[in-house]
């Protein structure tokens, strides 16, 4: 076993302690209950006894005679426990056995008449250390001489006695917390037998598999819900995985497009002499193709940096109509070349980073001027929704199928397959657009109906607060 | 003016050197940090280019040592366009960077602002050819005939004008006229050009603004 601590020796172990505990009280109570019965009889046994050689010496004819026939207390003799002595005065004159000789001191003898009580009865520790239950009482002869009788027990049996019961309740505490312990192991390895089955299965996963799912009929109650929390993580996974791999992909498709232009373009070129007018037309058509790769590098350098938070935050109180004006004049140009009308309905501030600001707007805003219908308005408002300041780019014309709306902000998607735009950096604008408003902590959305086209960026009031 | 090229990678080193000798300037070109050291100590430079990654020793240490010697002007060049580099390099004293990749005429028109030391010459009033500008009234006419130009247009035109004769990269264009600091995917300035000609070259002549294919713009009254 390594140094970590394990569940099934740490439950077994709180089973033992348990097991221990319980058997100790059920013991001690066992014990003294046993203990006290066992003083009540002999208390008895000894008042009863002293009563019976009363009675003896009483309707014995002669004291003589008494003594001669031993049969009368023969139950006490061959008794190495008993003790019995008869005297007419403080000495066993009349019987005497007392097998181990102990020295009995005076006691205080019960009157004759009067019936003993427990309270009467004397323990005394004799000379060996052993405890002896003593009781003295007053008899009457036939002939109605004083007597005294005094009846004792040796208590070494029951000591004896007492102590093996005690022994055995030791045993048996020790024999049930090592029982509970070990059939704690063993029950709970067998219980915890789905988790490992569970661990098996996990660590059969590999990016290959990463669609499969843990059954989760065969498990436990207590175990379907992290079963359940690990098959949502594979889920997650397993959908990024699949984004990963359809960036990958699409980030190859998009850099061959100009690596492919390059190459042609430029054996074609080297293929035979050409004019000096020639081979600047090569040149700057290579660097047209290189800045577009080199955009593309740039823009999937500032999402990297974005997802990875490495992309700090410059807030700053901006007022949006100046912001929206800026933005309106910089597509002036080619919203009129479209015909298209540019509408600023930008009012008031907003806490954001300007720049970043600027260039999800200018995305918005392209897009918008690029999927227009010829003649009609763009506009560009914000609202406050719910205490969210939502800024609008509304444009009209042929609606976005519902299929394409949910994915419109992934990287390189494009709702239009075969689209081919020199002047695309490759379908990242709108990326762009999500991570920054993922910086802000808000939420870019979109919404396509009754041909217009509405993007919209939400800064929430609560992140507002915390950024600011 | 006197150039020294701190670069290692000799590919760069060598287009580098020959764009900015065919601008007219006199290159050092140093391929590690041990020979940009000696340069440094040994000869007068009016501007120095560093790149920061670099063997033997490294840009920072010879940006320290440059700032040690005197206040030359030091524009670093960058592979790793990270913040904490930038504002490193800006911190330690450097006057101006460039993240690779970049178009030359970037870095050209970064030198010409560094050495230029000083605000550019503002004028009030610009003639190029039969093109006159009017930078206080807004106006602008050609071959005596005024033309209505929009504040943008105007901007831009201003732009082309004060810088006549250098060819001005799109990025710079759109950073100066519409305060667009990164680089768009829309061909905005194009079609800000072109409006721009429409109005003012295409009924005119000489032609005024020059396309310099995959560069940028261009005033110039000169021969097309």
């Amino acid at each position: 076993m390594n140094s970590r601590p394990s569940l099934i020796w740490r439950a077994a172990s709180a089973f033992a302690v348990v097991t221990a505990a319980v058997l100790t009280i059920v013991g001690v109570f066992l014990y003294r209950s046993l203990e006290s019965e066992l003083a009540y009889r002999d208390d008895l046994a000894l008042m009863g006894r002293l009563e019976q050689v009363r009675a003896l010496l009483q309707d014995s004819d002669d004291l003589v005679a008494l003594q001669q026939r031993p049969r009368l207390y023969q139950n006490m003799l061959g008794n190495q426990d008993s003790l019995l002595l008869v005297g007419r005065g403080s000495a066993a004159d009349i019987i005497a056995i007392n097998p181990h000789d102990d020295r009995v001191p005076v006691l205080a003898a019960v009157p004759a008449g009067q019936v003993p009580t427990r309270a009467q009865v004397v323990l005394w520790q004799a000379a060996d250390a052993t405890p002896v239950l003593l009781l003295a009482g007053e008899a009457r002869g036939r002939g109605g001489e004083a007597l005294q009788v005094t009846v004792g027990k040796r208590l070494g049996e029951r000591a004896a006695m007492l102590a093996s019961y005690r022994m055995r309740i030791y045993m048996a505490v020790v024999g049930g917390a090592l029982s509970a312990l070990l059939l704690g192991l063993l029950l709970l390895r067998k219980a915890l037998k789905p988790l490992r089955q569970i661990a098996t299965s996990v660590s059969g996963i590999s990016p290959g598999t990463l669609d499969y799912r843990l059954a989760l009929d065969n498990v436990p109650r207590e175990l379907s819900e992290p079963v359940q929390a690990l098959n949502a993580m594979l889920e997650r996974l397993d959908g990024s995985f699949a984004r990963l791999s359809q960036f990958s992909a699409d980030l190859a498709h998009e850099m061959r497009t100009p690596l492919h232009t390059l190459l042609s373009s430029n054996g074609q070129a080297l293929s035979q002499a050409r004019s000096v007018a020639e081979y600047q037309e090569v040149l700057a058509s290579n660097v047209e193709e290189f800045e577009r790769l080199n955009r593309m590098v740039a823009n999937l350098l500032f999402l990297a940096r974005a997802d990875h938070g490495d992309c700090p935050l410059a807030l700053q109180p901006i007022d949006l109509p100046t912001l929206g004006e800026e933005l309106c004049e910089y597509f002036e140009a080619l919203a009129q070349d479209r015909g298209l009308e540019l509408h600023n309905g930008l009012q008031g501030t907003l806490v954001a980073d300007c720049v970043l600001l600027q260039r999800a707007i200018a995305n918005l805003l392209a897009n918008a001027v690029k999927h227009a219908a010829p003649d009609t308005r763009v506009e560009l408002s914000n609202a406050v929704i719910q205490g969210a300041t939502v800024i609008s780019v509304k444009n009209l014309g042929a609606v976005l199928p519902p299929q394409h709306l949910a994915r419109v902000f992934e990287r390189f998607y494009r709702a239009d397959e075969t689209r081919t735009d020199p002047g695309n950096s490759g379908g990242l604008g709108l990326a762009i657009v999500k991570s920054i408003m993922d910086l802000h902590g808000g939420r870019a959305q979109v919404s396509s109906e009754a041909g217009a086209t509405v993007f919209s960026l939400r800064f929430d009031p609560a992140v507002q607060a915390v950024t600011r | 003016m006197r150039v020294l090229l701190v670069e290692d990678e000799p590919k760069t080193s060598r287009f580098l050197c020959r764009g900015l000798t065919e601008s007219g300037f006199v290159v050092d070109a140093a391929l590690d940090g041990v020979d940009g050291r000696h340069c440094i100590e040994q000869e007068h430079y009016d501007l120095i280019i560093l790149d920061v990654m670099l063997p033997g020793m490294d840009g920072w240490q010879l940006l320290k040592l440059i700032r040690q010697r005197g206040d030359t002007p030091v524009l670093f060049l960058t592979a790793r366009d990270s913040v904490e580099d930038r504002v490193r390099g800006l911190e330690q004293g450097a006057d101006d960077y460039l993240v690779k990749p970049f178009a030359f005429i970037e870095l050209l028109a970064r030198v010409r602002t560094l050495l230029r030391r000083g605000p550019p010459r503002e004028l009030d009033h610009y003639q190029v050819a039969d093109l006159e500008l009017d930078v206080m009234r807004r106006r602008v006419s050609r071959a005596g005939q005024r033309v209505l130009l929009t504040n943008k247009e105007f901007a831009l035109l201003h732009l082309l004008v004060s810088r006549r004769g250098e060819v001005l990269s799109r990025t710079l264009i759109a950073s100066h006229v519409w305060n667009f600091n990164f680089d768009s995917d829309t061909n905005m300035v194009d079609v800000a050009v072109r409006r721009l000609r429409a109005k003012l070259d295409d009924p005119y002549s000489p032609k005024l603004i020059h396309t310099v294919r995959g560069v940028g713009y261009q005033l110039e009254a000169g021969d097309e």
